[in-house]
């Protein structure tokens, strides 16, 4: 805390910083880009009306296939999102980082293989310039009951 | 189609269509003097499992610990693979530990600590990072733990 700010307390006052005007729940946005970096949110894979086209878990509701087919649908959001932050999908240099959540029950095992949708659109994208890093995991319960969420880190061409 | 490609179509030499569907992953990717590790688990060098099971049901937090030791041999294959000599290392920056748990099984960090102790010993220091460790509910192959981490090069 500042002397300023030590000192409006001692005489019983606070001062409200912008950022207190952003409302509860406020505070998650789809991107955030750090000079040559784009880092974007965990997405879900809604559909045009914005709402969750798959529901449920790889191993109960869903099978491989239709968890891949949710990836893709996470991917192709995700583009969205990039040529929403950055204009033009042409100025994304290349691919950093992406971690996959997928909800699984029964011991469900196969996260590469239904992370691949997603990984597989920024390939068929991007060429080489869409491979990534990856880190999947097992998660037992995601926002809405999707079957897959992902996030990524992405280099902004300069 | 773009000219130069229509050309070499003319000249009867048609490029073939690279396809990366299913290998889209990367063990590592580098960015500056940043180095981005994908998520290692307890591997040999072919991929096989070398432990396999829920910890707090099939495995104890020992084993736990053991399989953070292997994530570390096999992710420290990579990382040379990478940066060709570990000694190009600076620093290590920041490791994400994932336990697949079940039972009552809380104790993640100390589990953890089989991950982070190899580097400690071969980096002192240097091999100090900031971790976050968590259970989930499943991994590929049914392997107990899986991490992942950046590291930072000498510039």
């Amino acid at each position: 805390m500042s002397v300023a700010e030590r000192r409006l307390e001692r005489i019983g006052l606070t001062i409200v910083g912008d950022d207190n005007k952003i409302p509860s729940g406020g505070g998650n946005c789809k991107y955030k880009i750090h000079d040559d970096l784009l880092f974007i949110t965990g997405l879900e894979p809604y559909g045009e009306d914005g709402k969750p086209a798959f529901v449920g878990r790889l191993g109960r509701e869903y099978t491989l296939e239709e968890g891949y087919q949710a990836a893709r649908l996470v991917g192709i959001n995700m583009l969205t999102i990039i040529k929403d932050a950055l204009g033009d999908l042409d100025r994304v240099d290349y691919f950093i980082k992406v971690m996959a959540l997928v909800n699984t029950a029964n011991g469900f095992s196969d996260l590469p293989e239904v992370a691949n949708g997603f990984t597989d659109v920024m390939t068929e994208v991007f060429g080489e310039r869409g491979m990534h890093a990856r880190t999947d995991l097992g998660a037992t319960n995601l926002n809405n009951n999707v079957p897959i969420i992902c996030d990524a880190i992405i280099k902004i061409k300069q | 189609m773009g000219i130069a490609e229509q050309k070499l179509a003319a000249m009867g030499i048609n490029i073939d269509h690279v396809d990366r569907t299913g290998k889209g992953v990367l063990s590592f990717r580098r960015y500056k003097d940043l180095v981005f590790i994908s998520g290692h688990g307890p591997w040999d060098m072919e991929g096989k499992p070398l432990m396999q099971g829920t910890v707090g049901v099939e495995l104890t937090p020992e084993q736990a610990f053991e399989a953070g030791r292997l994530a570390a041999i096999r992710m420290l294959a990579t990382i040379k693979d990478a940066v060709g000599d570990l000694d190009n290392i600076d620093y290590f920056v920041k490791g994400l530990c994932i336990f697949n748990s079940g039972g009552s099984f809380y104790d993640m960090p100390a589990c953890a600590n089989g991950f982070s102790n190899v580097f400690t010993q071969a980096f002192g220091q240097r091999g100090q990072h900031a971790r976050a460790a968590m259970g989930c509910g499943t991994h590929s192959r049914n392997v107990p733990f899986m991490v992942d981490m950046v590291i930072k090069l000498k510039s």
